[in-house]
């Protein structure tokens, strides 16, 4: 009935912007969340704020300034004459790069949060059983911050399945590289295929609702004592 | 300093918010020291000092290995005191088992 | 240099808003109640509807609301009961589907512009004709969305009527909508790429193509009167104003053809 390749790329390409950018955002993101927790610095929530400033530019401000970024006459130019590459825009690499900007305070908020809250004292033992700062981060600071690590990666990964403004601006619309789930679905609603519209939309309705319950659950499981 | 520092010397002298610390003290090696006094006087104070938790200005010096000296800039890092903590509230790890915070 | 063409646009506009305050002046007697009307209009044919809405305006006393957008998202937006009451398509299909539809009435529909096409890049030494197609150095060719945009779909014709589709289309880009189709080439994102002879007439510089009329079906650009509309004066009077004289001149001005 439907061209079942048609249906199933953007889906299979959103999962791997959502995969990779969600990855990227815990490793990019988890220092910067130690960062803040952490810091005493007077300018850590100026630093915050900037992190944060995703959460109320809308999606085609950002969009706008990426696609400038990205183009011959942005600060890509100075790497893209390098490798052979006049502008970043249209390509998958830039929507992972979209997408981590997009994605990250989803991710650092709720891992920065879990930093804060188990305080001083567990390092603070941990350093007085001769644990170095990094094994300290390792054995206590991170197992401590797990619900936040789930609810960050959770978060990230949904917030990028939904991305439209932002990859709107500088996907260029390429079925199999740039042509997500959000956009299909735009274009098959603008060329009135309504059927396919539908399918995708609904589909993508229960996989949200699906990831958002499985959320709860987990994080009830977490929070449950150990024996 | 002096070849006879055998004991363990003790000496601070900063504020903690808006606590005033001005100790000083020298206690044997060997054997068990206590330090009391009225709440507030800073015992707790004095004992993260020696674990290394507070960093308030002064010199403390174990059996001639100095951990901290103010005038030179010496601070030996937490972990890298062989100090046994006991907190005052229980400090268990919440993530492990009794048997994995005993071990 | 700079300083006399300062004056000069100076004098042109003092003269433009005098024209403009004295035909207000004269048109006074004759207009009606000023109403609103709320007029959809493809995001292509943008700045000649702000021209010829103010001279409506000057002339009749009444007030032309313009949203500017993609045609079926206007389409889209109409089936449910989105306040138009004039929709100026991109396309002749649209308000075609909107008669059908029992949206629009049939007996006002009319082709208020043909659109032209134009290959255009920010490089002033890239477009040459034809050629630059057939050469294809460039790295990405943006076109609007060919299943939505009727400027995107000329795009592939010409590319395929001279025979340099399939050499070009892994290097095609897509825009939503035909602005941001300028967008990506403005920005030189797209070193190249097919837009609205409209969009480019007034920007200087870079190099472009007209491209021949017969490598493509005309883009027909249709104008209806919507079912919401049917008893607004405004709305009937800005479609009539909209085949006159005077806003058949702002459309040719701005690159358009005319029936």
């Amino acid at each position: 009935m439907f061209p079942l390749d048609e249906l199933w790329s953007p889906i299979r390409l959103t999962l791997a912007l959502a995969s990779i950018t969600t990855l990227l955002l815990l490793i990019i993101g988890t220092p910067i969340a130690w960062w803040l927790a952490r810091s005493k610095a007077r300018w850590k929530e100026a630093v915050a704020a900037v992190v944060a400033l995703p959460l109320v530019l809308p999606p085609t401000v950002l969009g706008f300034y990426l696609l400038l970024a990205l183009g011959p006459n942005g600060p890509w130019s100075l790497v893209g004459r390098f490798v052979g590459l006049r502008s970043l825009a249209f390509t998958f690499e830039a929507l992972v790069i979209g997408s981590v900007i997009y994605s990250m305070p989803f991710v650092v908020q709720p891992i920065r949060n879990a930093f804060e809250a188990f305080g001083e004292r567990p390092l603070e033992a941990a350093a007085t059983l001769r644990a170095s700062p990094w094994d300290a981060f390792w054995s206590v600071a991170v197992p401590l911050a797990r619900p936040g690590f789930m609810t960050g990666a959770v978060l990230g990964f949904a917030h990028t399945v939904g991305e439209f403004g932002v990859v709107l601006m500088i996907g260029g619309n390429i079925p199999g590289q740039t042509k997500v789930l959000s956009i299909a679905i735009y274009d098959y609603v603008e060329s009135l295929q309504w059927a396919q519209a539908h399918i995708l939309a609904f589909g993508m309705l229960v996989f949200s609702f699906a990831v958002i319950l499985s959320m709860m659950v987990l994080e009830k499981r977490i929070a449950r004592p150990r024996a | 300093m002096t070849s006879s520092e055998r004991g363990i010397s003790a000496r601070y002298e900063g504020v903690l918010g808006t606590f005033k610390l001005d100790a000083q003290f020298e206690v044997p090696m060997r054997g068990v020291t206590a330090l009391f006094g009225p709440s507030g006087c800073g015992k707790t104070t004095i004992l993260r000092c020696i674990a290394g938790l507070n960093r308030l200005p002064g010199r403390f010096v174990v059996g001639g290995d100095c951990w901290q000296d103010h005038a030179t800039g010496i601070f030996r890092e937490p972990y890298q005191r062989p100090v046994g903590y006991v907190f005052q509230e229980a400090s268990l790890f919440a993530h492990l088992s009794v048997r994995r915070n005993l071990l | 240099m700079p300083t006399l063409q300062l004056i000069g646009s100076l004098f042109e506009r003092i003269t433009a808003w005098s024209a403009a305050a004295a035909t207000f002046a004269l048109a006074l007697p004759y207009a009606a109640q000023a109403a609103d009307t709320n007029v959809a209009v493809a995001a292509n044919f943008t700045e000649p509807a702000k021209e010829i809405a103010q001279l409506f305006e000057n002339r009749t006393g009444h007030k032309a609301i313009l949203s500017f957008g993609a045609t079926g998202q206007f389409y889209t937006q109409i089936t449910q009961a989105a306040p138009f009451q004039v929709f100026l398509s991109a396309d002749q299909s649209t308000p075609k589907k909107l008669v059908d539809d029992g949206l629009a009435l049939g007996d006002t529909l009319f082709t208020y512009a043909i659109g032209k096409l134009v290959l255009f890049s920010g490089d002033a030494d890239l477009v040459k004709g034809e050629q630059t197609l057939r050469d294809g150095s460039f790295n990405k060719i943006a076109i609007a969305n060919p299943t939505i945009a009727p400027y995107g779909a000329a795009g592939i014709e010409v590319m395929k009527a001279l025979g340099v589709y399939d050499k070009l289309s892994s290097k095609i880009v897509q825009g939503s909508n035909i602005a941001q189709t300028f967008q990506f080439v403005d920005t030189g994102n797209a070193e190249i790429g097919f837009v609205a002879l409209s969009q480019v007439i007034e920007r200087p510089g870079g190099s472009r193509w007209v491209v021949s009329a017969n490598l493509y079906s005309p883009i027909r650009q249709d104008a209806v009167l919507l079912k919401t509309g049917t008893s607004s004066d405004a709305a009937r009077a800005f479609l009539n104003f909209l085949k006159g004289r005077e806003a058949l001149a702002v459309i040719e001005k701005f690159g358009y053809g005319v029936e």
